[in-house]
Formats: structure tokens, C-alpha cells, sequence
């Protein structure tokens, strides 16, 4: 993404290293906190002074869309993508590994990696005995090329003019503004807008079991 | 999209530029590596140049494979 915006604006993006946000990769460092793709995407919208639904609709999408999709794939089935940077155009071997065909797909539910990846090799296994441990790798390599479509999408719509509804799962909103959640009772009042119910399964007045 | 889509000052900085990202103009420039660096990027949308998504999705695959410039992948 920053690639993108770097080729068109070298003096202000094209300062920016490629790969700054290399760090969000396994949800920071691998401690599967928020995925790298959600986390990339909502900085280079920052930086862009892109409005809020905007950045909440990048969120809801990353959210509630199975991942990853076959675009990757159907891509290189194209043959129209040459692999750059130092793959010498290769597919393959010490070249760019070739995407996998119709890896299995789950919804995140959450916009952490440790819940998107977990939730991903739960549908996953026999896919990952018959591929192996790379399958990991092909699923977040098509992640993050989903992601990156999905956000420069997002950015050219805003900038063409066009509105997003950025709305997250209204669960949330209910939970925060009930009593249990919403500070009137004197439980903690929930903070932020991630989805719950990954986590959170039981009804408003439980007590989730934490 | 190709290398030849990167600047000069992507190639400099590399790897340490991204150990080094809470200081980006100490390894792009060392004239302005004393210069307080700007919260927000510098953006031109006046002159607003549309996104290619595909291109931007190959790359950004590539990069994540370790397959551009700097990368130890």
C-alpha cells in the first residue's frame, strides 16, 4: 500500500519504508494482539486524515469477511502478475511461493489475530495436515493481499466522494449502552468497538465467567 | 508493482529504516535528521491520483513474504 502511494507521491510516501508495519505480522511481534492487516490499513488511513467510518468500515469488514478469499490465487492464475521486488519475476522455489488454490475460509469475529487465526485453523486441519505448517503462511499472504485490496478500495471511494456506513456489529452498541455495560450499575463500563461475542458468549447480565 | 516504483530514499533506508520508524528522517536524510518530524504525512489530495487495489494487494503479498528490498525473508 504504502508501495502504491509511494510511486505517486515519492516526496511525502515515498519516505516511508514498504515494509514499516512488518512488526504487526502474527498480531504484533506474534503475540496474536491485533492483526497485522487491520493495523496496517487504519494507520495508512490515519496518516490520510480518513474519516472515521471509513476506518470503522475497514474494521467491520476485516470482521465479518471470510478470509482469506481466492483472489490470490486467481490472480496468479491470471498470468498477468509478475512477482517484483527480488523474486526476479519468479513463481516458486526462491521465487514468490505460488498461492494455494481454495484454502479453507473463516470470519475472524474480532479483529485480533490470535481469534482470525485460531478460528481459521479450526476449519482448517485437514487442510493443514495435507499442505503443511506454510499453509499458515499462504492463509496470511492472501490475508494481507485482501486486506490491501480491500483498503485501497476503501481510500479511492473516499476520495472519489463516496460515504461508507463504517457500522460495527450492533451488538456492541447494545451492550454498551445496557445497564451492564453502559457504567450505571457499577459494572466497568466496556471500552471500545470490537465485536464481543467471540469472547463475551453468554447474555447481558451474566457474567461472562471471567 | 516493479521495484522500479520505489525512490531512491526507500532503497537507503531499508531494513534499519524500519527498527529506526519513530525517526524515519535520520536514515532518509541526515540534513534533516535534527528536524522535528511531522506528526501527519505530507498528502497532495488535489492532485489525487486513483489506487491500483490489484497492484497494491500483489505487493503488499510480497512484501509480507519477504520478497522486497531490506527484507530478510
Amino acid at each position: 500500500m504504502i508501495g502504491q502511494l509511494a510511486a505517486i507521491y515519492p516526496d511525502s510516501w515515498g519516505l516511508i519504508p514498504k515494509g514499516m508495519f512488518l512488526f504487526g505480522s502474527g498480531g504484533v511481534a506474534g503475540v496474536g494482539s491485533i492483526c497485522g492487516g487491520a493495523m496496517g490499513g487504519i494507520a495508512v488511513m490515519t496518516q490520510m486524515g480518513a474519516p472515521a467510518s471509513f476506518k470503522n468500515e475497514y474494521l467491520a469488514w476485516y470482521e465479518k469477511t471470510l478470509i482469506p478469499s481466492n483472489a490470490a490465487y486467481l490472480d496468479y492464475r491470471s498470468g498477468t502478475w509478475v512477482p517484483g521486488g527480488t523474486t526476479g519475476g519468479v513463481w516458486g522455489g526462491a521465487g514468490l511461493p505460488i498461492p494455494l488454490n481454495n484454502a479453507p475460509k473463516a470470519r475472524p469475529n474480532s479483529n485480533l489475530c490470535h481469534a482470525s487465526h485460531t478460528n481459521w485453523r479450526s476449519v482448517s486441519a485437514t487442510w493443514l495436515a495435507v499442505n503443511g505448517s506454510g499453509a499458515n503462511q499462504d492463509r496470511c499472504s492472501k490475508l494481507v493481499y485482501d486486506c490491501v485490496f480491500k483498503l485501497a478500495t476503501l481510500i479511492n471511494t473516499w476520495k472519489a466522494g463516496g460515504t461508507v456506513s463504517g457500522a460495527f456489529d450492533p451488538v456492541v452498541a447494545a451492550c454498551k449502552a445496557s445497564n451492564c455495560h453502559g457504567a450505571t450499575n457499577g459494572h466497568p463500563e466496556a471500552s471500545g468497538s470490537m465485536k464481543c461475542t467471540p469472547c463475551h458468549t453468554q447474555r447481558i447480565g451474566d457474567n461472562h465467567n471471567l | 508493482m516493479s521495484e522500479t516504483g520505489l525512490s531512491r530514499r526507500q532503497f537507503v533506508g531499508g531494513a534499519a529504516a524500519i527498527a529506526a520508524a519513530t525517526a524515519v528522517p535520520v536514515v532518509t536524510n541526515v540534513a534533516t535528521a535534527a528536524a522535528t518530524p511531522a506528526l501527519m504525512a505530507p498528502f497532495a489530495t488535489p492532485d489525487w491520483v486513483p489506487l491500483d487495489a490489484k497492484a497494491a494487494a500483489r505487493q503488499g503479498l510480497e512484501i509480507y513474504r519477504g520478497k522486497h528490498t531490506g527484507q530478510s525473508g
